[in-house]
C-alpha cells in the first residue's frame, strides 16, 4: 500500500495494474535509453578537438535522425495502444456495485443483491485504533470477492468527486447526472486504499475508499449479514 | 526420380515432421485449454449464492441501463456550500457528527 516517501507505484492488485506498470516499466526504458544516448553525445562534446568550419550538409545522417525517432515512437506506440483497447474491454462481469459521492462519503450498494447498500465515511484520527490508516480507514469497508469480474457504476449526488484504487488502477469520476463505468478483477486478498480524486469542498481529502477482497464463501456471508 | 516414395527425403523426414508438428498441435491443445478454463471460470454464481443463502439477481437484470433509470432519480441540486474550520479545530459540527457517528459504531 501507499506508504510515505514511496516513489514507485503501489504493488499491482489487478490484471489490468499488472499490464500498466510493465507497459511503464518499457516506455521508462526507452526514455532512459534515449536520455543516456543524447548525453553521452552531449558529454563528449566537451573533449572532441575536432572542428569542419565549411560543413554544409549531412543527408546521410539527417535520415537517420528522423527515421529512428519515427521508429522508436512507432516501438512506444504499439504496446500502448494495445493497453488503452484492453482497458476498454468489458468482460462480463459477475457483480455490479454502484458507488454514489457524496459531500463527503461514499455510499455503496451491491446491485445484484437485495438490500445491501451502506455509506463509507472517513474514520476521524481521534477515533482510529492505533493500528489504523490516519485518513484512509473507514468505517464500513466495499467488500469483494477475489478473482471475480467486479463492474462499479459510479455517479455523484452533488458535485463531482473522483472515485479510484491505485492498486488496482482504476480510476473514473463521479459526475451528477451521469453514470461512468469501470470493470477490473482483483486477484489477491487484502486491503486496498485510494482517495477521492477530484475537488468537492471542504472534507475533499477525507473521504476514502477502501476495499477488502476475500474468498468468495466469506463475501457470500458478507452479504447475507449485511442484508440482514 | 528413381527411389520409391518411403525412400525420399521428403517422406522420411517430412511426414514424421509435418505429424509431430499437427498432432502435437492437438495435444498441446489438452494444456493449454487451462488458461481458458480459469478465465472463464466464474465463483460469483447464483448457485453458489443460494448455497449461503443469499438472493442473487439474474444478469439480465442487472444492466448499465437499469442502474442509470435508478441514478436519473436522485437529487442532485439541493446540496449546500459547506465552508468552514478544519476537522481538527474548533467549531466544526460535521467533525462532531462524524465523532458520534463513530461512537455509536463501538
Amino acid at each position: 500500500m501507499a506508504s510515505w516517501s514511496s516513489l514507485g507505484f503501489q504493488d499491482a492488485a489487478s490484471p489490468l495494474m499488472e499490464q500498466l506498470i510493465f507497459f511503464y516499466d518499457y516506455a521508462m526504458l526507452v526514455i532512459i535509453l534515449i536520455v543516456t544516448l543524447v548525453g553521452y553525445m552531449m558529454a563528449s562534446l566537451f573533449f572532441n578537438k575536432l572542428t569542419n568550419r565549411f560543413l554544409m550538409e549531412g543527408q546521410t545522417i539527417e535520415m537517420i535522425w528522423t527515421i529512428l525517432p519515427a521508429l522508436i515512437l512507432i516501438f512506444i506506440a504499439l504496446p500502448s495502444l494495445r493497453l488503452l483497447y484492453l482497458l476498454d474491454e468489458v468482460g462480463s462481469p459477475e457483480i455490479t456495485i454502484k458507488v454514489i459521492g457524496h459531500q463527503w462519503y461514499w455510499s455503496y450498494e451491491y446491485s445484484d443483491f437485495l438490500q445491501v447498500s451502506f455509506d463509507s465515511y472517513m474514520l476521524p484520527p481521534n477515533e482510529l485504533p492505533d493500528n489504523g490508516f490516519r485518513l484512509l480507514d473507514v468505517d464500513n469497508r466495499t467488500v469483494l470477492p477475489v478473482n471475480a469480474q467486479v463492474r462499479v457504476l459510479i455517479s455523484a449526488a452533488d458535485v463531482i468527486h473522483s472515485w479510484t484504487v491505485p492498486a488496482l488502477g482504476v480510476k473514473a469520476d463521479a459526475v451528477p447526472g451521469r453514470l461512468n463505468q469501470v470493470s477490473f478483477a482483483v486477484n489477491r486478498p487484502g486491503l486496498f486504499f485510494g482517495q477521492c480524486s477530484e475537488i468537492c469542498g471542504a472534507n475533499h481529502s477525507f473521504m476514502p475508499i477502501v476495499i477488502e477482497s476475500t474468498s468468495t464463501d466469506a463475501f457470500l456471508n458478507w452479504i447475507s449479514s449485511s442484508s440482514d | 526420380m528413381g527411389k520409391s516414395l518411403l525412400q525420399r527425403r521428403v517422406i522420411r523426414v517430412g511426414l514424421p515432421f509435418l505429424v509431430l508438428i499437427v498432432g502435437g498441435s492437438f495435444g498441446l491443445k489438452e494444456f493449454a485449454q487451462l488458461r481458458y478454463d480459469f478465465r472463464n471460470k466464474r465463483s460469483v454464481t447464483k448457485d453458489e449464492a443460494d448455497k449461503i443463502g443469499v438472493e442473487m439477481k439474474t444478469a439480465k437484470e442487472v444492466t448499465l441501463e437499469s442502474e442509470y433509470e435508478k441514478v436519473k432519480s436522485i437529487d442532485t441540486t439541493s446540496w449546500e456550500n459547506i465552508r468552514g474550520p478544519r476537522p481538527w479545530e474548533e467549531g466544526n459540527k460535521l467533525y462532531e457528527q462524524a465523532v458520534e457517528r463513530a461512537q455509536s459504531l463501538k
